[in-house]
């Protein structure tokens, strides 16, 4: 039965600052594969990947978007209808984790009323001194050279704030893999598969009700979006 | 987001804009001549018809069709210009240009002669100004591959490669042109798939013909020679004549050094980003997996980002110059990369890339006119095309494409110019017409695209057998896709749609900075989600109205500190003083002059910012983060640390305020400031009520102080006892501060007055005490700001001063109909003038809080009979008055009018005339005078007594009298008419702060009409 079941389409976005692994942990989860050095995404990447939970099939689309402050503008292009966020922020670096949590505030206002967040502390490879130490150089990409590679966000914290949020909270190593595939199956548990198979059908209607700030926006929408000004 | 209001400094390029962009100019100017031609080189045998037009330092032609021959040449590359005798046509004049290369240009003037004449004066006139430059020809021309090419030959037979060739002509001692990292690190794509050779001989042809570097003319097969593919070795140079960059560089010789050298070892938000993506930029090309690879990308990037610190550092721009490096010098990339920022995809990587967003618009627009089915499908799928789409063209298809494609694309573009990546992207999409149509999601049309472009190489139809229809690529169907069946895209439609949109997109923009501002704030304190919006417009009509200047900012702090900061202080925008200034005037009725004028045809309020040190104190006190500039989330603080407290807080805020080494003390000179803020704050009540309690104040103040550091538990006991609003030392014989015996002797910059005393003598006077009780807390109010403000970005808001109240009047509102507002001055200024020929023009100065009127009554109660007028109070007051600062001048006429109002309630003469002094006019001098009198009539106060106690109002009183008879000889009888109308007009003129009250119920009625208009 489960093989001719048709998958349950699951919109995810991937959002976080510049440079904070965001594209490496899809690349993990979706070919088990990393890059020292990956391109930064402009605008944003596109994968799918399924996943099996129990008896369905979940096909994740899942939108890598640019990190870099002034393609924030665009993020509301990609976040639109979106089921899950994960909002991937660098545990050596506090100033990712600010930027994790005011997005988390955008989701919240401006994503979909019922988005499922995930909070990603990424890079656990840079502070994990037991796990096979080898400090021979930096092993991501995106770390900057002077940056001290200690940890700069406790786990604690981290929580604390994810539970405080209402938001799923994982540390990961896209170059390790650890906990990556953990984001997504957790994430898979909690979407409520059945309503959105109910509710493919008027999805479409939906998806316009969204309001966005891009390109798309005419006049009529931008109405709507002031009414949201009022965060 | 960081800085809101460059979009609104962005204006529709002018006709000027365009030639110059056209032909690729440094800067936009008037053409000097412009006349039509016939234009031809020397030997080729072709001769084209078109315009010519002499810029500065540029000799331009282009022929009527606008493509086939186009050349902008530069005077300093001119050697010798000769006039030809025309014997076929004669009447009409013809030159011959020789040029650097020996190149020789025949241009004949098809003009009637005065023009033609007034043409060669003017280029005479220019080759002499450009003369300077033509020194630096050689050397400069040396360090161009072209000049090598032309000089080298290339053996057809020799079929080694091209490296290996260059590789010994390295060793010839000839590294001196520029060159990119291909030379060391090969050039992406097979050289004899891509013909490299043939091109070469092909180039170095039509260079020996049509001149090259800096004197290249394009002819018909310049075309394609470019659609074909630039070679390798030639393109860096090539990108750099097609763009422009080159006439940079050439100016500006050493500049990108210089930029090196002296932000060497500084770090910025830029440089830090740079930094990030450094290791990410073509990471499969080899030169960028070398340390010296890196480290050209990064010289380049943050040479730039220092250039233009506006802009920074986009990503996307890495992989550009990334791309650039390969074939470009470091400097070469370098002033490409600012033709590309600046004047060919200006806005792309803006920090609001409103170029971009525009861009996406426009080009969706441009589906919808050439596909309209598919974009029907779109819309009715929830596809979002520039979701696909944006990175093409941020990235000049570079990301999307393999590289030996992306390049040719990029050359075509450098020579054609933007409407190329429109015309490739349409053509994309017509290629995959079949596939998108049938696409139901984003995601769907996003793999449709990745794997078209990465087929750009398999043949279009691969079963063919035929091998020159094997050899018809993807690449090259969608090249002949994107000219020929997508030539109606020309650089006007691209021009025209841009127009089109741009309001649109910036409005869009200005929302999106709009909301993520509010959502970033830290803490909105008491106002709410309302209060803070309402913020937020002031806030953004200020820095429409006056605008931050970048430089005027603190430079970004050092990248260690910024590591910790908040996230909202990393790209926030932020204001200095000026804008400051302005923000609190639309803020505070006290903050800003009100000017009701009233022609007899209409009355308008007319806003103006004063000068006063206590904004600069306003500003300091608000800058919680102590970077000497404002942030929305420090105006919120700071309004909410006035806006909602209470008597006490209100008191100690001000006294904070004035203390600026925060020690809890006063020093004399800061108290006299307090006053004179107060005085300032005070400055357009009617009456003298408000002059008398800052003047009593001032007097307390200095009893108190001096008493308390005289004999500090003396004062404490007699405090508990005596209630301090009844503190009245005026009747106390009149004793110099000298004489006092065992006066202490306080330096002006010691401290000298704590908070608890300076509560007291606040709460002594009814006026301060309703003041900081509610009146002060009153005097902030959102009023709404000017909706076209916020309307129509492109206005030009400066002109705005006449913020648009209550422009009222039957003729008035007729006038407001007809008029624009861009022509609302002038009329104001027409009715003006014809009020005042009628003589019913006359400006009022609208007081900021109100209450003397409401206050009369009370002042009516405490006055005791009329008696003991004359102490030394008095004498200071009256040397204040005499003395006060013009903004102050008001409340000096309007005590007669005051003084009026309690003689005779109901008989007005409304032909009394009140006006300021002449002396009063001038701000700077009388405001230190006033300074000055405030502080002799502290030193000839009496001695503290604080048992003697009478109201002082009556000597109040007195003074006004006195001073409504010193003030006499200012009232005007009506003969004098037309010399006061006069005077009004060149105090107005002066922007000084003027009065003319024809009648004396328009003061007091002013606060009614204030109610009603708010």
């Amino acid at each position: 039965m489960s093989e001719s079941q048709k998958p349950v389409q699951v919109k995810l976005v991937l959002l976080g600052e510049a440079a904070v692994g965001k594209s490496s942990v899809v690349l993990r989860f979706v070919q088990n594969d990393f890059q020292e050095y990956k391109e930064p995404t402009i605008g944003a990447a596109f994968l799918t990947q399924k996943c099996r939970l129990e008896d369905k099939v979940i096909k994740f689309e899942i939108w890598d978007t640019a990190g870099q402050e002034r393609f924030r503008s665009l993020a509301p292009m990609y976040y639109r209808n979106a089921l899950s966020a994960v909002v991937v922020y660098d545990i050596t670096s506090s100033s990712s984790f600010e930027k994790a949590k005011s997005w988390v505030k955008e989701l919240q206002r401006q994503a979909s009323p019922n988005v499922i967040i995930a909070l990603v502390g990424n890079k656990l490879d840079l502070v994990e001194g037991s796990q096979e130490e080898e400090e021979e150089e930096r092993d991501d990409a995106t770390a900057t050279p002077n940056q001290d590679q200690s940890r700069a966000i406790s786990r604690d914290e981290a929580q604390a704030y994810a539970e405080e949020s209402n938001l799923l909270f994982f540390e990961t190593s896209a170059k390790t893999g650890e906990g990556v595939v953990e984001v997504f199956t957790e994430i898979a548990k909690k979407i409520p598969l059945e309503q959105i198979v109910n509710s493919t059908k008027s999805r479409a209607q939906d998806q316009t009700q969204q309001n966005n700030v891009n390109l798309n926006a005419n006049n009529g929408q931008s109405k709507q979006v002031g009414d949201n000004c009022a965060c | 987001m960081s800085q809101l209001t460059i979009l609104r400094g962005y204006r529709d390029p002018t006709k000027n804009d365009l030639l110059a962009d056209y032909f690729r100019l440094p800067i936009s100017s008037e053409p000097l001549s412009e006349l039509a031609a016939t234009f031809g080189v020397h030997g080729t045998g072709q001769v084209f018809s078109g315009n010519l037009y002499l810029f500065k330092s540029f000799l331009c032609f282009q022929s009527y069709d606008k493509r086939s021959c186009v050349t902008n040449i530069p005077l300093y590359s001119i050697r010798r210009v000769e006039r030809l005798s025309t014997i076929n046509q004669p009447g009409t004049l013809a030159l011959s240009l020789i040029l650097w290369h020996g190149l020789k240009l025949v241009v004949q003037l098809n003009t009637l002669k005065p023009t033609s004449d007034e043409f060669c004066n003017h280029l005479k006139h220019s080759l002499r100004e450009q003369l300077s430059q033509m020194k630096h020809v050689k050397a400069f021309a040396k360090g161009c591959y072209s000049e090598r090419l032309v000089g080298e030959e290339i053996n057809d037979n020799d079929n080694d490669d091209l490296d290996h060739k260059d590789n010994d002509n390295d060793n010839d001692n000839d590294k001196t042109y520029h060159h990119g990292l291909g030379v060391q690190f090969k050039y992406p794509g097979d050289p004899k798939k891509l013909r490299e050779k043939t091109k070469l001989r092909l180039w170095k042809e039509y260079f020996r013909l049509h001149g090259r570097n800096i004197t290249l003319v394009r002819y018909p097969q310049f075309i394609r020679l470019v659609q074909v593919g630039l070679p390798s070795r030639l393109r860096g140079e090539m990108w750099e004549i097609l763009s422009g960059s080159i006439y940079d560089r050439f100016a500006n010789p050493g500049e990108y050094q210089r930029i090196l050298e002296l932000h060497d070892g500084q770090s910025s938000m830029a440089t830090d980003e740079i930094e990030k993506d450094l290791n990410r930029s073509l990471p499969e090309y080899g030169a960028y997996q070398d340390p010296a690879g890196i480290a050209a990308l990064r010289r380049v990037l943050t040479a730039y980002s220092w250039r233009n610190q506006e802009l920074g550092y986009c990503q996307a721009m890495n992989i550009l110059v990334a791309a650039l490096l390969i074939y470009m010098s470091e400097e070469q990339a370098f002033w490409f990369l600012d033709k590309i920022c600046t004047r060919i995809l200006p806005g792309y990587y803006s920090a609001s890339m409103y170029g971009t967003l525009l861009d996406q618009k426009v080009f969706e627009h441009l589906v919808q006119r050439t596909m309209p089915s598919l974009h029907e499908h779109f819309v009715e799928s929830d596809i979002q095309l520039s979701v696909s789409s944006l990175p093409w063209f941020l990235s000049l298809y570079i990301n999307s494409m393999p590289l030996v494609f992306a390049f040719r694309i990029i050359d075509c573009f450098v020579a054609f110019g933007p409407r190329v990546l429109f015309q490739v992207g349409l053509a994309a999409l017509k290629v995959n017409y079949a596939k998108l149509i049938d696409a139901t999601d984003d995601g769907m049309v996003l793999n449709i695209f990745r794997d078209y472009f990465a087929s750009l190489e398999e043949p279009v139809q691969p079963n063919s057998t035929d091998p020159k229809v094997l050899n018809i690529t993807n690449f090259s169907e969608l090249l002949v896709v994107a000219f020929r069946e997508f030539s109606v895209i020309t650089d006007d439609t691209i021009i025209e749609e841009r127009r089109r949109f741009r309001a649109g997109i910036v409005k869009s923009i200005e929302l999106f900075s709009k909301r993520s501002a509010i959502r970033n704030l830290k803490d909105q304190a008491r106002f709410g989600p309302d209060g803070v919006n309402k913020i937020f417009d002031h806030f953004f009509y200020a820095l429409c109205k006056t605008p931050t200047p970048l430089a005027a900012l603190p430079p970004s702090t050092p990248s260690k500190l910024r590591e910790n900061e908040e996230l909202s202080d990393r790209t926030e925008t932020v204001i200095d003083l000026a804008t400051f200034r302005v923000f609190l005037s639309d803020i505070a009725t006290w903050a800003r002059d009100e000017k009701i004028i009233n022609n007899g045809f209409q009355e308008r309020i007319v806003r103006s910012v004063p000068e006063n040190e206590i904004y600069r104190k306003l500003f300091k006190s608000w800058d919680y983060t102590g970077r000497d500039a404002l942030g929305l989330q420090d105006l919120v603080r700071g309004l909410d640390s006035v806006m909602f407290n209470g008597l006490l807080d209100n008191i100690e805020w001000f006294f904070n305020l004035h203390d600026s080494d925060n020690d809890g003390y006063l020093t004399k000179d800061e108290l006299v400031q307090l006053s004179e803020s107060l005085l300032f704050i005070f400055r357009a009540e009617p009456g003298d009520a408000y002059l008398g309690a800052v003047s009593k104040f001032m007097t307390n103040a200095f009893e108190y102080a001096d008493s308390l550091i005289e004999q500090p538990q003396a004062v404490k006991e007699t405090n508990k006892n005596d209630e301090p609003s009844q503190k009245d030392p005026l009747s106390a014989t009149e004793v110099s501060d000298n004489c006092v015996p065992g006066s202490p002797q306080v330096s002006n910059h010691d401290p000298y007055i704590n908070l608890a005393t300076f509560r007291m003598v606040c709460l002594a006077d009814e006026l301060l005490e309703a003041f900081f009780d509610t009146d002060l807390r009153q005097s902030f109010k959102f009023e709404d700001v000017p909706q076209s403000a916020i309307d129509q970005p492109l206005i030009d808001l400066s002109t705005l001063d006449d913020i648009g109240i209550g422009s009222t009047g039957l003729v008035g509102n007729i006038l407001g109909g007809i008029f624009s507002k861009d022509n609302k001055e002038i009329l104001n200024g027409i009715a003006d003038e014809i009020g005042k020929s009628i003589g019913k023009h006359q400006v009022i100065y609208r007081p900021s809080f109100g209450r003397v009127n409401s206050e009369v009554e009370i002042e009516e109660k405490r006055r005791p009979a009329p008696e003991e007028k004359d102490s030394s109070i008095v004498s200071g007051v009256a040397n204040l008055l005499s003395s006060t600062p013009s903004w102050f001048s008001r409340s000096r006429s309007d005590i007669g009018q005051a003084e009026e109002q309690e003689m005779e309630e109901k008989t007005r003469k409304p032909e009394e005339t009140s006006l300021l002094s002449q002396g009063d006019q001038n701000n700077g001098e009388s405001h230190l005078a006033s300074i000055k009198a405030a502080q002799e009539a502290l030193a000839n106060r009496q001695a503290f007594a604080i048992d003697q106690r009478e109201d002082d109002d009556e000597d109040f009183d007195e003074s006004l009298n006195d001073d409504e008879e010193a003030g006499g000889e200012f009232a005007i009888g009506s003969d004098e008419d037309d010399d006061m109308i006069d005077e009004v007009d060149a105090i107005e003129l002066d922007d000084q702060h003027a009065i003319v009250a024809e009648e004396a119920e328009k003061i007091l009625n002013a606060p009614v009409d204030k109610d009603q208009r708010i």
